[in-house]
């Protein structure tokens, strides 16, 4: 025996509720059935939701403020291929390679800057999209 | 033909359940209805904390309120500050010490911040630790 309305089964013999009787979805799943409907971090190196620690060639003199967003490409860390460092929580005084990161991010720091020409303050930054 | 008990509608006449007090709110959205419900943490295009002040925000300050600070402290934002250098003209995020405090900007942080250091010791230089705002 099924409960029905116009037709349409809302519980079925077996006494489970028909997920088309609750059409919301939590995180892209129905919440009739079983499991677990919690939403986890990705947990992918620059994924949207994931940090970073960053410095960005954009904005003038590299000056860039709370919430300013750049494209991945954009950013970079400290680190010099010919030489074999990377220092990626002090300024880039130069040398910088690939974030190796798309999208894009914001700015997650008060502010960053740097007085001196070519250098980039490290900051921190979150993946948007 | 819905269904319904003393007047209040439970299942509508398309077979869905219509009746939104029977069940908390996720997020604050209704359980029932139409359309998806994300339970990520606040803020925007599915990411924690996307502005550098709301509730899940990461913040490397240094915190002038206390000394010794231990991980899980909380502090308010009004006790955070950045470094600058240089006469304000620099701001470096991750610089990680300084003994003056003129040489640390106000941040206007908002909200209670959480240590997520294992320890920030007591001397007379102010360190640099990492924080997430928890309200």
């Amino acid at each position: 025996m099924t409960y029905q309305v116009n037709g349409t089964t809302i519980i079925d013999s077996s006494r489970n509720f028909q997920s088309s009787a609750f059409a919301r979805t939590i995180n892209g799943q129905n919440i009739i059935g079983s499991g677990d409907l919690r939403w986890n971090r990705n947990l992918t190196w620059g994924a949207v939701g994931t940090y970073g620690v960053f410095v960005t060639t954009r904005g003038s003199n590299y000056d860039v403020s709370s919430n300013a967003t750049a494209s991945g490409s954009n950013l970079y860390y400290n680190g010099s291929s010919n030489y074999g460092y990377s220092y990626p929580m002090i300024r880039a005084s130069g040398w910088v390679q690939s974030g190796g990161v798309s999208g894009t991010w914001r700015h997650t720091s008060y502010r960053s800057k740097s007085i001196y020409g070519s250098d980039r303050a490290a900051a921190f930054w979150c993946r948007i999209s | 033909m819905a269904y319904s008990i003393n007047g209040t509608q439970y299942v509508n006449s398309s077979g869905q359940f219509t009746g939104s007090h029977l069940f908390k709110t996720l997020n604050g959205y209704d359980a029932l209805g139409s359309g998806n419900v994300d339970t990520f943490p606040s803020g925007t295009n599915g990411s924690w904390g996307s502005s550098h002040n709301v509730v899940g925000s990461l913040c490397s300050a240094f915190n002038l309120s206390y000394s010794n600070m231990n991980y899980g402290d909380g502090v308010s934002g009004s006790s955070l500050y950045h470094f600058k250098w240089s006469l304000g003209y620099e701001f470096l995020p991750c610089e990680y010490w300084r003994n003056s405090t003129s040489d640390l900007h106000y941040s206007y942080l908002s909200g209670t911040w959480r240590a997520l250091n294992f320890h920030t010791s007591n001397s007379s230089a102010n360190h640099n630790s990492l924080f997430i705002r928890i309200s």
